[in-house]
């Protein structure tokens, strides 16, 4: 019997949650933030959702394998690492574009980003299998 | 694998020439091409099983062939062909491959018994389990065998030696579950591993002398060898190597136990090439190394194997055992032919070492039909197979016939040429255990014929197995062809040869001392075949008095041992008290950390340093102080609280005042994160215990004295070692982050972030895998319970 | 403040080794726990110099970055482990039916 207010709360922490942690990815590079900030934030956001509604809930609800999401961001991660090779750069090298786009101007965009994505994905992939195992979930993980 | 492609595309593209210096680039890519064909059937033969049991065998052929033809015509067109590419230039070492004339001896043996094999094993693989790994494996061993044969480096041969050894393994092993296959395999692998380890040695020695793995600069270096101090420790651990891959005594007893494998494996792997491996480096290795001490080390080891090897296959009755110790037998008289350094010794063993192939090749083949046919694989049992198996019984004949050295077959050529090599040495014992080694080897050899197709019939009825009786036929004629025409190979032996010599036997030149020896022989032999049964006896009875001073005795206690010590240090030092882990863990790290204290003298120790907190006594100081002292009470609490619930809780809350000390220590990243993991921490350990039946710790009073002594020790021994190293601290890699180019190199001005994803990106990789592992164990174990 | 900082880590490492000494298998992942926690602020303690976040372009003595980017690793990995002992302890407690490691029957060959 969850309340109603729980409910609400927990729901809208969910989105803002995820929100904020994908703000907390992106600015990583040049304020508070990075991969493993909003991976624990987002991970910590549907922990709570499995606090609040159950574990039954949650599984019907979000049919995902985390397992395989920290596989992505594993993969995501190793293919930002080997990219700068690609340009004849050594492994890890920042690559750096400045593009222009409309209403926004001019944009900065690092390689050290996707790297930072690929770590989100593994954290929160990793972490939400942790929790689902522990809880006892049955057909995913 | 994948360089040989790399390198193979670039030269393709005429990329830069320099990868292929001063040789014509078309040249080179086909010597690469016939090294790769057996790989790359190895790496298709999975999948071309799916296409039918037979596919792979012949996919298998016609690679073979093609690597054949490929080095023949290269041979023909080009003569000598190198190949140079840089591989790890910074340690010296080379994709070096040369084509000569010894290397295409051994490289068409190695392709053409291949190939044969492989036609062969279509059709005895067809019905077996095990075919898919088979393929693989004896893809891999075949172009492993032809990379050692063409290596022009001395690490390249290495490598390839080692691969050899390990698809031999593989192949041993293939029946998984059988214990009698996986302890042959074992024993293979740690004998000529053994061995492997050994010619590594002897290679960093050698190159340590010469200065280079190149092969060809340590060939002529001869004179510089001989003379250095290395030399009798190089020569002992070469000897050592060639005895343990070709099956020499002592090291001889993986050879018969190898033979669980399929009997393709037998003919190919251990008769025709793998154990050739050894002869191969004594051919290729004599120019350096040969001295008195050569000569004395291996040619009372050589023929004494054959000699042993003789008398083990009389008193043998499996019908691949029997073979085994033949193949020892001869693999000691190929190793005397090399350690009597002369130029006919080389060319009788270099001739013997063709003959050999093909016509224990053909034995191994004969064997394999007649198991196959008959179900059975015991000598006694079986006889008079001639009507039944009429192409089977001519290729035995013929095989047998060589093998004893009855002109006009291959055999009698090569085996003339060692007698006559032995009678040169002027050592009198030399040809004396020659002409008893022949004797054996005539004996059994016509024995091994005779039961199994002369005489009365014994065994069921059977079909004779059409396209298994070929390929031995093959090489029967083959034996028969090398004895009439030996011109042939003779010409590219005396290449093989020092500049000059030439080595010609023939049918029509003899030699009287050598005559007489085969005439000895002969008669032995003869003796011998009219007595079998009897000496066949005599020698089970010798075997059994001799039975505890056997290698296989040796080989067991060494064995036993090393799993006797294992087992008695995991039961000392593992004994399931995770208490007493623990305290071991404590004190081990606790010195390791102290240590180093005591030799410093004067440094600062416990109350010298002072360490203060940065800038004046402000708010912040203070608020850290309160946040400090409160995560110790919490801590404790943790550690002592009874109720499982309350100590969980107090974990939590000294991991939320952590985070704000992070805080207050201007790390925001890190209390963002500290929070974040303590909460889903929280939410995990409450899972936990609520789905747990025992919810309150019991105490322990008996323990609590010693364990409370024990912290106290860490405490003090924690303070004596952080506190001078908080004090001495250098910051200045810190400042290297702070520099003003960061932001133009990496875009980013959050310095810990850009730590990690940029400068640090590999470690970060690194732990993100850690993570995603733990998680995956979690979910392993959780998953097997449910199962369980 | 005489060290102040290293008191508090020494007490920290002294507490996870009591903990981890007790033969209770959930407290000794709550030592482990602390255990992560002590080395953490260790590492903290040995950059704690400077007194702004360690931003480029910041005004004042900036921290040091270096132990931050180590620790900020360090916390997600130590809850992975943590969360993976405690897995083990749950099954371990479930299947030998006690709290007690010495009690645990399959840990001894």
């Amino acid at each position: 019997m969850v309340s109603v207010v729980a409910r609400v709360v927990t729901t809208t922490v969910l989105y803002v949650g995820i929100l904020f942690s994908i703000s907390l990815l992106l600015a990583g590079h040049n304020s508070p933030g990075g991969g493993f900030i909003a991976g624990a934030m987002t991970a910590s956001a549907f922990t709570l959702l499995y606090v609040v509604f159950g574990r039954e809930y949650v599984e019907t609800r979000f049919r995902i394998r985390f397992r395989s999401i920290s596989a992505l961001g594993l993969a995501i991660a190793v293919f930002f690492l080997l990219l700068p090779l690609a340009f004849g750069l050594p492994l890890l090298s920042s690559l750096i574009w400045t593009i222009q786009l409309p209403l926004l101007g001019e944009v900065k965009l690092v390689s050290a980003v996707g790297f930072d994505v690929g770590i989100y994905l593994a954290v929160v992939g990793a972490i939400l299998t942790i929790v689902r195992r522990s809880a006892g979930g049955e057909s995913l993980g | 694998m994948p360089l040989i492609y790399l390198y193979a595309s670039r030269l393709l593209l005429r990329a830069p020439n320099s990868l292929v210096d001063g040789m014509a680039v078309d040249v080179g890519l086909w010597l690469l091409i016939a090294l790769s064909l057996p790989f790359l059937f190895a790496i298709l033969a999975p999948i071309l099983g799916r296409l039918g049991p037979r596919v792979p065998g012949w996919v298998g052929l016609g690679a073979g062939v093609a690597s054949f033809l490929i080095l023949l015509v290269l041979w023909g067109a080009e003569g000598e062909v190198r190949v140079d590419l840089p591989w790890i230039p910074s340690a010296g070492i080379a994709f070096a491959l040369r084509l000569n004339p010894l290397s295409l001896l051994f490289g068409l043996i190695a392709t053409g018994m291949g190939a044969l094999i492989f036609g062969y094993s279509a059709s005895y693989m067809a019905r077996e389990r095990v075919a898919g790994p088979f393929y693989l494996y004896m893809g891999l061993f075949m172009g492993a065998m032809l990379g050692l044969i063409l290596a022009g480096d001395l690490i390249l041969l290495f490598l390839f030696w080692e691969l050899t050894t390990l698809s031999s393994f593989l192949l041993i092993g293939l029946e998984k579950g059988e214990k009698r296959s996986t302890d042959a395999a074992l024993k293979a692998l740690l004998l000529t591993g053994l061995g492997g380890i050994a010619l590594l040695l002897a290679f960093l020695a050698l190159a340590s002398v010469v200065g280079s793995f190149d092969l060809e600069l340590v060939l002529g270096a001869g004179d510089q060898v001989v003379a250095s101090g290395l030399y009798v420790p190089i020569l002992l651990l070469f000897v050592v190597a060639v005895l343990a891959k070709s099956a020499q005594f002592p090291f001889h007893i993986w050879l018969p136990d190898a033979m669980v494998a399929p009997t393709p494996v037998s003919a190919y792997l251990h008769s025709a090439a793998m154990v050739k491996a050894g002869i191969f480096l004594l051919a290729l290795f004599l120019p350096v190394l040969v001295s008195d001490l050569w000569i004395l080390v291996l040619l009372p080891l050589g023929i004494g194997t054959m000699i042993l090897g003789g008398l083990q296959a009389i008193r043998a009755t499996d019908l691949k055992r029997i073979l085994a110790y033949s193949t020892i037998s001869q693999l000691g008289l190929l190793a005397s032919s090399f350690a009597l350094a002369t130029v006919l010794g080389q060319g009788a063993g270099l001739l013997h070492t063709l003959n050999h192939a093909v016509m224990k090749g053909a034995l191994f083949l004969v064997a394999g039909a007649v198991i196959y046919a008959t179900g059975m694989n015991d000598i006694r049992e079986l006889g008079g197979l001639r009507r039944a198996m009429p192409l089977t019984a001519i290729a035995c004949g013929l095989a047998a016939l060589s093998l004893a050295g009855v002109p006009p077959l291959g055999g009698f050529l090569s085996k003339e040429a060692f007698f006559e090599a032995t009678w040169e040495s002027g050592l009198l014992w030399a040809p004396i255990l020659g002409v008893i080694g022949g004797g054996l080897t005539f004996a059994y050899a016509w024995n091994f014929f005779s039961r199994l197709f002369l005489g009365p019939r014994r065994g069921g009825v059977v079909v004779e197995p059409k396209a298994l009786a070929i390929p031995a036929l093959i090489l029967g004629a083959l034996a028969l062809t090398l004895g009439i025409f030996p011109g042939l190979v003779t010409g590219l032996i005396s290449g093989a040869l020092s500049p000059g010599e030439v080595f010609a036997p023939s049918l029509l030149q003899w030699n009287v001392p050598a005559a007489i020896m085969s005439l000895l022989s002969a008669f032995l032999g003869l003796l011998l075949i009219w007595r079998y049964a009897d000496t066949r006896a005599l020698l089970q009875r010798i075997a059994r008095g001799l039975r505890r001073v056997t290698p296989n005795r040796a080989y067991g206690a060494f064995v036993g041992g090393v799993q006797g010590a294992g087992q008695r240090m995991a039961l000392a030092t593992q004994n399931g008290s995770l208490r007493r882990y623990s305290l071991v863990l404590f004190i081990a790290v606790g010195a390791a950390l102290l240590l180093p204290l005591i030799p410093l003298q004067g440094a600062p120790l416990l109350i010298d340093t002072v360490v203060t907190l940065p800038g004046p006594a402000s708010l912040r100081t203070v608020a850290l102080a309160i946040v400090l002292v409160a995560m110790i009470v919490f801590a404790v609490l943790a550690a002592v609280l009874r109720t499982t619930l309350h100590a969980v809780l107090s974990l939590s809350g000294m991991g939320f005042l952590l985070a704000m000390a992070f805080m207050l220590l201007n790390a925001p990243d890190l209390a963002m994160t500290q929070v974040l993991v303590e909460l889903v921490l929280l939410v995990i350990f409450l899972i936990v215990i609520y789905k747990l039946p025992l919810r309150a710790i019991k105490p322990s009073p008996r323990r609590r004295a010693s364990d409370l002594l024990l912290a106290l020790g860490i405490l003090i021994g924690i303070t004596a070692v952080v506190n001078p190293s908080l004090a001495t601290f250098d910051s200045s890699v810190a400042e290297f982050y702070l520099g003003p180019d960061l932001v133009n190199e990496t875009g980013g001005t959050n310095v810990v972030n850009v730590i990690i994803t940029d400068f640090r990106g590999f470690d970060t990789l690194g732990e993100i895998s850690v993570i995603a592992l733990a998680a995956l164990a979690l979910y392993t174990l959780f998953r097997r319970r449910r199962r369980g | 403040m005489v060290s102040l900082l290293v008191l508090v880590i020494a007490a920290l490492f002294a507490i996870a080794a009591y903990a981890i000494r007790h033969g209770n298998a959930i407290r000794m992942v709550i030592g482990l726990s602390i255990l992560a926690n002590a080395v953490n602020f260790l590492i903290i303690s040995v950059g704690f110099k400077g007194d702004v976040a360690p931003f480029v372009g910041a005004a004042g003595t900036p921290a040091d970055p270096l132990v931050q980017a180590l620790i900020l690793t360090a916390i997600v990995i130590g809850l992975g482990v943590t969360a993976f002992a405690l897995g083990l302890a749950y099954v371990l407690i479930r299947e030998e039916e006690s709290t007690e490691v010495e009690d645990f029957r399959r840990l001894k060959g």
